[in-house]
Order: structure tokens, then C-alpha cells, then sequence
């Protein structure tokens, strides 16, 4: 098996201090990053994803996936940096002010650094004027709204009618997310998208990007 | 009179099981090492830096009525203000785990510990709800004066009606300070993993209510079926 291939199984079996160490053996082997990032990790996730939705796996199993994916960005982001390689843009995720839930949120932020995403998480309680102000600042893709309380929702009402106003040109996506949402919800409130769960919202915003 | 109580960890603590169902894992699902070792790391977290306290403190139904009705948000029907008008008896509490808890599980999540970060915040999540039912149990316990088939609940604000910003008053009336327990500006709670509410004693069949009121549609949790049914068992029984 070749080291990307050891990266991508250590990868989804969790196992971070090995994924870092031979992030580092393919650097040194003389493989390009842009190759270690997208056939090794971004693919392990990849995996990752479908094993969780076919549940073959659950939750805990996908954070470890994650952790071992950081550990190896720990290795190559300082050399993206220094390069022209480039992930897939910025997000801008939080939960809607009001609200001070943020598993559902955490767990969206994991998904999409795994999936080359840079996330910017505002944290909880953020205003409509932050999550807008933020993202045209650092020229986001895409922003997730959280809530998990039903007194909560209306406020992401107002953060994507906020968002909408700066942001005339409409550059910027918005997917919501979170226990009381639903696709309906996301449809009347003018959001682009919906996502059920963490793993969703990546593929959801991948193909919202994509359009 | 405000009382203070802390809670006994072992009466507080979740299954492991349970947590792991929580997460979303189907119970018949192998649990690999790695998942395990990481669970009991959390389990072992929890028990060093959680300083589970609360406080309660009786109150009359007039004077929860002004908490109740808080800034005036709360929804035109609310099953909380139907039973609470019907009691024997109401007790105003909050409790929490203390700040250690949430900055260890922020700490871990930054440091990308995700899966021990968020097995923790479960463990939490359930015991801050454990710590409320021995709440109840214990202003059960303590309530000499009330008949005795009478039936403990609590209620809190964010949820059956009663709006999140009754919190405020809430807030007036017991001092959560007193346990370091303060409120934002959008009535949200630091720590986070704190709880407050009002317990409402009374008959049993005051508790029981259907859930079709228009906020029900949105609210996930559900949490009403399980009680619920503990009521009509609890009618059964006499």
C-alpha cells in the first residue's frame, strides 16, 4: 500500500499521531501537498462521509476521523500558506444570536475544515450585523446559521434579510441547520440550503458552490 | 427562603452507554478502542472539573405570576401558565455544572479533540437534566407541607409557551448569581450548561396536558411524551 493510501486508513480509523507522521514520510518522498491533501486526507474523509451515511460508523468515530485529518493539516497548512495551493474558500458558520447551542455548529465546522473548507466560527449569540459584516470582510463562500431553539429561528430570518442587504450582488450562500429547522423553514426564510446533519451540510454546500 | 444544594456526582452521572446513543450510535453498534478510550477520558474529565450546585427557593403563585409573564413575550396559550395557576405549591431553582466543564470542552474542541470535546458536552448536557430531576426530587422530599399524592415537575423558560426572556425576571427573583450563574443580554445563560425553572406541584392530573399547541410543531425535543406518560401511570397508580 502506498503512504497515501496508509494516510486515507489511518485516517478513518482515527489514528492522528500516525497521520501526521506519515504526512510528513509523503512530504519527504517528495509528493506534492496539493496530491497528500486531496488523495489522502480529503479523500479519507470522503470515506468517512459514506461510511456514516450508510451507518457503517457513527459520530464519535467521525470526530476521530477529524482529529487525525487535523493532525495532518498541521503539517501542511503552513506549506499552503507559503504556496499557491489553495482549499475551497471561506465559511463563515455560528449560531444566530439568541442562541447559545453550538454541538450542531462545532460538528459543521469539523465536517468542512475536513472537507479543505477554512471556517471561521463566529461562535454562539452572534448578531446579523457579525455574520454579515465577517463574511464580506473575509470574502466567504458560504455562511451556516445554527439554532437549536424554536425562539431562535426568526433570527436567522434577520441575519439572511441583513445578509441580503449588504451583500447585493448575492455572492455570498447561506445554509441553515439545527433541531427545529426544516428544508420548509430554509425555503421560506430565502436561505439557499438546508442541512439535516453535519455530514449534509458538506455535501450541500459542495453542490451549492458548484451551481 | 433560598436553599442551596449540591449534587451527589453519582446521581448525576449518565450511562456511558447512554452518551454514546446520544451521539447518535445505534445500541447494538461495536464500540471500537479508540471510541472507548476517548469516552473515558470524558467520563474522567467530567468527574475532575464538574461542580454540580443549585439553589431553590418556594414561591407564591402571585408572585410567579410576574416572573411568569417575564417581558411579556410569552406565547398568547402556554400549557406552563394552565398548570402553574392549578398548584399546591411552585419552587423557583436554577442549577449548574460551573464554568470548569465549559471551558474544558471549549479547550478540547480549539485543540481539535473533537470527539472527547463533544463526548464531554453530552456527558454534561445529560447531567445538567439529571441535576434537575434530583431538583425535583429533592424539593419533593422537602415539601412537608404539601398532600401527599401530589406530583413534582419542572418548567423552563424557552420551552411550552414560555418565553426564553422570562429568564429576566427569573433571574430578579432568585439571584442565580449566588452560584455564579449570569444572564446575557439575550437571556442566555454563562455557564452554559445551567438550568433554571419553576417546579410545580400539584396533582397529577394538572401536569397532563396535549401537546398540539402551536409551538409544538417546532419543538424537537419532544421531552413532554416521556412525562407525559410517567403522569398517566402516575393516575393509574391511585
Amino acid at each position: 500500500m502506498d503512504v497515501l493510501n496508509i494516510i486515507s486508513e489511518d485516517l478513518q480509523s482515527g489514528n492522528a499521531e500516525s497521520v501526521n507522521q506519515k504526512v510528513q514520510q509523503a512530504l519527504d518522498e517528495g509528493i506534492d501537498l496539493k496530491t497528500i491533501l486531496d488523495d489522502a486526507l480529503i479523500a479519507g474523509m470522503n470515506e468517512i462521509g459514506k461510511k456514516f451515511r450508510s451507518h457503517e460508523i457513527f459520530l464519535p468515530d467521525v470526530l476521530l476521523a477529524a482529529r487525525a485529518m487535523q493532525a495532518g493539516m498541521d503539517i501542511l497548512k503552513p506549506l499552503m500558506e507559503e504556496s499557491s495551493v489553495s482549499g475551497k474558500g471561506k465559511a463563515v458558520i455560528g449560531a444566530v444570536k439568541g442562541d447559545l447551542h453550538d454541538i450542531g455548529k462545532n460538528l459543521v465546522g469539523i465536517m468542512l475544515k475536513g472537507a479543505g473548507y477554512e471556517v471561521i466560527d463566529l461562535g454562539k449569540d452572534v448578531s446579523p450585523e457579525k455574520f454579515a459584516q465577517v463574511a464580506m470582510d473575509e470574502n466567504a463562500r458560504v455562511i451556516g446559521l445554527s439554532a437549536l431553539l424554536t425562539t431562535t429561528m426568526p433570527m436567522m430570518k434577520e441575519t439572511i434579510e441583513h445578509l441580503r442587504s449588504v451583500d447585493k450582488e448575492g455572492k455570498i450562500k447561506v445554509i441553515i441547520g439545527g433541531a427545529p429547522t426544516t428544508p420548509e423553514f430554509a425555503k421560506d426564510i430565502r436561505a439557499d440550503a438546508y442541512a439535516y446533519d453535519a455530514v449534509s451540510a458538506v455535501d450541500r454546500i459542495e453542490s451549492l458552490l458548484s451551481e | 427562603m433560598i436553599h442551596k444544594v449540591t449534587f451527589d456526582m453519582d446521581t448525576i452521572l449518565p450511562e456511558p452507554s447512554g452518551v454514546l446513543v446520544a451521539m447518535g450510535m445505534k445500541t447494538h453498534h461495536k464500540v471500537s478502542p479508540r471510541v472507548e478510550d476517548s469516552l473515558g477520558v470524558a467520563f474522567q474529565i467530567f468527574s475532575e472539573k464538574a461542580e454540580p450546585v443549585g439553589i431553590y427557593s418556594p414561591i407564591s403563585r402571585h408572585e410567579f405570576k410576574t416572573v411568569f409573564e417575564g417581558e411579556g413575550l410569552n406565547s398568547d396559550e402556554s400549557p406552563v401558565r394552565d398548570i402553574y395557576l392549578r398548584s399546591n405549591a411552585l419552587h423557583l431553582y436554577a442549577l449548574t455544572l460551573g464554568k470548569a466543564i465549559v471551558t474544558v470542552i471549549n479547550d478540547l474542541n480549539d485543540n481539535d479533540d473533537y470527539a472527547v470535546s463533544h463526548m464531554l458536552n453530552t456527558i454534561a448536557s445529560s447531567a445538567a437534566d439529571k441535576a434537575a430531576g434530583e431538583m425535583e426530587k429533592i424539593i419533593f422530599k422537602t415539601s412537608d407541607d404539601r398532600p401527599h399524592h401530589d406530583y413534582i415537575l419542572g418548567y423552563s423558560p424557552g420551552y411550552c409557551g414560555w418565553d426564553i426572556s422570562g429568564q429576566k425576571k427569573l433571574f430578579e427573583y432568585l439571584d442565580p448569581g449566588a452560584i455564579e450563574i449570569t444572564l446575557n443580554s439575550s437571556f442566555l445563560m454563562d455557564p452554559v450548561k445551567s438550568v433554571t425553572g419553576v417546579i410545580i406541584s400539584g396533582s397529577p392530573e394538572i401536569h397532563s396536558f396535549i401537546p398540539g399547541y402551536p409551538f409544538c410543531k417546532l419543538c424537537k425535543t419532544k421531552s413532554c411524551i416521556p412525562r407525559l406518560k410517567g403522569i398517566k401511570e402516575q393516575v393509574g397508580n391511585r
